[in-house]
């Protein structure tokens, strides 16, 4: 297949999801998150692992403390687990690994180690672990190593829409046939950096995330990671994998108008969902479901359900929308991905996990966001939609099976 | 796949970077000039602090402020702009943004992290936090240029800016986004510095410090038709890949790379008339790229000095300054010989590997 110069019939590759795995506040696996997630649980509690000694607040959405304790290490530790668990769950061995490729979101990478080094005294000499271990791009590059991986190797740095950005860029990728094999997903853990951040910008919340909520008043942060396996249809159909579901198309967009705010007109969210409809070649009314970004903030919620009704119109009112961030928190470049792999599961199972916490409905947020209880719905076509710092959107259309 | 346009073109670039960089890409092809210059190129080419405060948005009502290492995208940007004849009204609001780096706003994070470590969580800069992420450039020159396309942010080193420019030639041609912006950058700070004294520690490589950034404007040829502007170079194909931990496997990655390169126009490897190399070759690395070169059947081509090696080691903005030295190289070899092609690789420090064909317009 050529791009640049096509051939008659030349046609861009179908890709499915063939692995998944999930690790967040609610569970270190897939299933035990799962269940969390269905059952409405509150995953954000006093944090136990993170030190948050002179910080705002003292609430997190932490993984389980079986990981590592310092954050640098703790990023790999869970990129590798993640990693473990969809290849195993795709049954993939490592030869027909070996074809493949790996992209990986992250806000921060293993920042951590960089954060150890400069609140130390002095800088100690050099220490390679150290010293290797902290760029954005150090765990993805450890686990293309790990796993000796001879396709692209990338990182998306893209603030809080980076896991969507990279199982769209992953997608990509098989889609027009650089490689028949992605491990694609996103991760991101607490940070000194990010946790004094949020709340520096009054975008973090001291007592609760209720998305689409009048009282809501910020964000929690979260951590974890979740990772999909990505394979091109006929490579899937060869080794006779099991398909969870279709990834049917991506879209971004960037709103030009502020570093740290949403446009209020959700006209650049809007574009970036558009976008990926028109690629899956879908109509809004074909869609059965949306995972909205949902952060709770001041700003970003009527945002999104502005986007949605620009995207939908009337239609948006009958579609359920929900936020997952009530329960796992705001997990930065793992929330896109865990919303993937949410996406996915809601697919399989036809149950939709609720927007926990959400009482008192914000007037101008009105649509139908599952509130508090899981609901059972046929969903063949999932949406979902991410917003990050620099007015990065980003979006993802999941389907069921291959089409 | 019948809709696609017959190509991308390079249409203007912008380079903020030391003199000693801009004055070697202004003259690509001239090996002797590079040579001279390789002599003297164990210092710091890292920026002034004074030019690049002069570097000012435009659109103060939506960014008050912006940190130095945006202002080195902006800056390149803006340059990259007027060079491609876009002005105003001819930029599409649906031309978007591609970016490639090492270790994004580091010295921003640095800076952050001392508020912190002197004043404690409470003390820290919410200016400053905005910039904190490696996406923020993308923030800034979307507001102040009006971009509303794709964007998307690649950290790993020279290798980045090739995966954001691969996004970015499908954004041209199957999105018909009219211009897309593709952009690399790096920026130096207390921990970079160690980051590359260790790299080169460990992995024998051995460079001195570079910062800056580059920009590159592209366009379908329709695009550019359509509004009379001039192609500097036209894409022929992207190669991408993974050369293992340490580079143990560059040589099988190269080949890799290089050779999905050419099978994405078709190509073969006896169309290449000159190579930028990703090393030395008296360096490792350099040597598994000369054993590929010779696998490949290309020895015949014209291997050019590799832009690191002079200019200082730029990660990502190296990546993309050596992209315009095969533009021009590219382009001073038209005059010479028919049809030439440029041979790109990089190698970043994530392991990654890039290959990027350029033809002559």
């Amino acid at each position: 297949m050529s791009l640049l110069t096509p051939e008659p019939g030349d046609r861009p590759k179908h890709v499915v999801v063939t692995g998944m795995s999930l690790i967040c506040a609610l569970g270190s696996c897939l299933e035990e998150s799962w269940e969390g997630l269905i059952t409405g649980r509150d995953g954000i509690r006093v944090a136990a692992n993170f030190a948050m000694q002179g910080q705002r607040s003292n609430l997190a959405a932490e993984v389980a403390a079986s990981y590592p304790y310092k954050p640098g290490p703790r990023s790999w530790a869970l990129v590798r687990e993640a990693a473990r668990q969809a290849i195993a769950n795709a049954q993939l061995s490592p030869e027909s690994l070996s074809v493949g490729g790996v992209c990986l979101g992250t806000s921060l990478g293993g920042w951590g180690y960089a954060e150890d080094l400069l609140l130390r005294e002095t800088l100690p000499d050099i220490d390679p672990e150290l010293d290797l271990g902290f760029p954005y791009f150090a765990p993805t590059s450890r686990l293309a190593a790990d796993l000796k991986l001879s396709g692209p190797c990338q990182t998306i740095s893209n603030a809080c829409s980076a896991g969507t950005s990279a199982i769209g860029s992953a997608f990509e990728s098989i889609r027009w046939g650089q490689t028949d094999l992605m491990i694609a997903g996103g991760y991101d853990v607490l940070t000194a950096m990010t946790y004094s951040g949020f709340h520096a910008i009054r975008a973090a919340s001291t007592k609760g995330i209720k998305p689409f909520d009048r009282t809501r008043d910020g964000l929690i942060l979260g951590e974890g990671a979740a990772i999909l396996v990505l394979e091109s249809l006929d490579h899937a159909v060869n080794r006779q994998a099991q398909i969870a579901a279709a990834v049917l198309g991506y879209g971004s967009s960037c709103d030009g108008y502020s570093m740290v705010r949403p446009d209020p007109t959700g006209s650049g969210a809007a574009a970036a969902m558009a976008q990926a409809l028109n690629q899956a070649a879908l109509t809004p009314q074909q869609v059965d479901f949306i995972s909205a970004h949902g952060t709770a903030t001041t700003y970003n919620d009527p945002m999104e359900t502005a986007a949605l009704k620009k995207v939908f119109g009337e239609l948006a009112y009958g579609i359920p929308v929900h936020s997952i961030k009530g329960m796992i928190g705001h997990t930065l470049g793992a929330a896109g991905a865990i919303e993937a792999v949410v996406c996915c599961r809601i697919i399989q199972t036809g149950l939709i996990p609720p927007t926990i916490h959400l009482h008192n409905p914000d007037p101008l947020c009105d649509l139908d966001y599952v509130p508090n209880e899981a609901r059972q719905a046929t969903v063949r076509v999932a949406l979902s939609n991410s917003s990050a710092f620099a007015g990065n959107n980003a979006a993802l259309v999941f389907g069921a099976g291959t089409r | 796949m019948n809709s696609l346009g017959n190509g991308v073109m390079v249409s203007g670039y912008g380079v903020i970077a030391h003199e000693r960089v801009v004055r070697c890409l202004g003259e690509p092809a001239r090996a002797s000039a590079f040579r001279l210059q390789t002599q003297e190129a164990h210092d710091e080419y890292l920026l002034d602090d004074q030019k690049l405060a002069a570097i000012e948005l435009t659109n103060k009502k939506s960014i008050r402020w912006v940190d130095r290492t945006t202002k080195m995208v902006v800056g390149a940007a803006r340059v990259a702009f007027q060079a491609a004849g876009l002005t105003g009204s001819k930029t599409d609001s649906q031309a978007g943004m591609m970016v490639g780096t090492g270790l994004g706003c580091l010295s921003t994070n640095e800076e952050f992290m001392l508020g912190y470590k002197t004043g404690g969580p409470l003390s820290v800069s919410p200016l400053l936090f905005a910039y904190t992420v490696p996406n923020a450039v993308v923030g800034a020159v979307a507001t102040e240029l009006k971009l509303l396309g794709p964007t998307m942010t690649y950290a790993g080193g020279a290798s980045a800016v090739f995966a954001a420019g691969w996004s970015a030639t499908l954004e041209v041609l199957r999105y018909q986004a009219k211009q897309m912006i593709l952009a690399g950058y790096e920026s130096q700070a207390k921990l970079a510095t160690r980051f590359q004294n260790c790299w080169d520690t460990q992995f024998r490589f051995t460079s001195s410090r570079a910062e800056g950034a580059g920009v590159l404007i592209m366009e379908s040829e329709e695009v550019l038709a359509s509004r009379q502007g001039k192609g500097l170079a036209r894409i022929l194909g992207w190669g991408m890949s993974f050369g293992g931990e340490r580079g143990l496997n560059f040589e099988g990655g190269l080949l890799r790379a290089v050779t999905q390169a050419l099978t994405i126009n078709n190509l073969n490897p006896h169309q290449i008339s000159m190579v930028i190399p990703a090393a030395p070759a008296t360096s490792e690395i350099g040597v598994q790229e000369r054993a590929v070169l010779r696998t490949l059947e290309c020895g015949h081509a014209e291997i050019l000095p590799p832009l690191g090696a002079i200019t200082g080691f730029g990660s990502a903005a190296t990546g993309i300054w050596s992209i315009i030295q095969g533009i021009e190289a590219v382009q001073a070899a038209g005059k010479r010989i028919p049809a030439p092609v440029a041979l790109v690789n990089v190698f970043g420090f994530d392991g990654a590997i890039g290959s990027l064909l350029l033809g002559a317009v």
